[in-house]
């Protein structure tokens, strides 16, 4: 016989730092529901060793960003696919020539 | 292909443009050459190869406007082909020493008893290499992510697409963009761990 949800949620083992790791995503995307969300944050309140890791997985993300920055690309770029596509688009098949009986 | 005015912000017209109207073509070339080559340039690294991949997209595209299905965004549709082309030219490119699926294997966490292996302490900033220093390790870690993890990275992370955009884009499962985007974010923490620890 199943027990009462009641019953199911109080006797829920918490979660491992496994899972919790394989939640990361999940939890940084803000798409964790509620409960697990709860359980997820129940589980770093108490273990330094899997709040140091999602802080260094934080960091990755945030220096991969900061390195990763570009400069705006250069002004003349639409112009210059604009003027390649035109060549493309207008030119004769390659065997145009052949074709033509004149 | 006709001038068009990239300042106006009025909707490009889809029926124009899958008929093949240059004026809407050029349009769409204007609004999206900025970002499309930033993505590409994240993926090829090199602003000539990125520029001429660029090109070759939307060449590409207008040749194949009939084959749009309308199952997702155009733009979805389009910057699919410019990664395809990206990776392919990536690929050409590519660096020597670019991790395989075992070495992404070993970069991440191990546990044991559902508990991590190894002992974790945040990282210290002021331990950290000179910034400069610092950012050319991001970049030649993300240069040895292979191309499929290196994608994900620069879509979710760089671009900020939605997991449900990055799937569309690269034709995989929500599931798979995030399991791709975890793997390639922890390899990426355990390269950079050694210079930040």
């Amino acid at each position: 016989m199943k027990a009462p949800a009641f019953l199911r949620r109080l006797f829920r083992p918490p979660l491992s730092c496994e899972d919790v790791n394989r939640f990361i995503v999940a939890y940084l995307d803000d798409a964790l529901p509620d409960r697990l969300r709860a359980r997820f944050e129940a589980h770093l309140a108490h273990c330094a060793n899997c709040s140091a890791y999602l802080a260094q997985y934080r960091h990755t993300i945030a220096l991969v960003r900061e390195a990763e920055q570009l400069p705006p690309p250069p002004a003349e770029l639409a112009d210059l696919t604009l003027a390649f596509l035109q060549r493309h688009l207008d030119a004769p098949p390659p065997d145009a020539d052949a074709a033509d009986p004149s | 292909m006709p001038s068009a005015d990239a300042a106006s912000n009025d909707p490009i017209d889809l029926e124009a443009l899958l008929s093949g109207d240059r004026q809407a073509f050029a349009l769409l070339v204007r609004r999206e050459s900025p970002r499309l080559f930033q993505v590409i340039l994240r993926i090829v690294r090199d602003e000539d190869e990125a520029r001429s991949v660029m090109q070759e997209t939307f060449l590409q595209a207008y040749q194949r406007l009939a084959t749009f299905r309308r199952e997702a965004r155009f733009t979805t549709w389009l910057y699919a082909i410019g990664i395809n082309q990206a990776r392919a030219a990536a690929r050409r490119l590519r660096r020597q020493d670019v991790l395989d699926e075992q070495d992404i294997d070993r970069l991440q966490p191990t546990f044991r008893n559902g508990m991590y292996v190894s002992r974790y302490q945040p990282w210290n900033p002021q331990q950290a290499a000179e910034r400069t220093e610092l950012h050319r390790l991001v970049h030649e870690a993300i240069d040895r992510l292979p191309d499929i993890y290196r994608t994900v990275v620069v879509l979710r992370d760089l671009e900020e697409r939605s997991t449900t955009e990055t799937a569309a884009i690269l034709g995989i499962s929500e599931g798979a963009v995030r399991v791709r985007l975890h793997r390639a974010r922890q390899a990426l923490r355990a390269l950079l761990s050694e210079h930040l620890s």
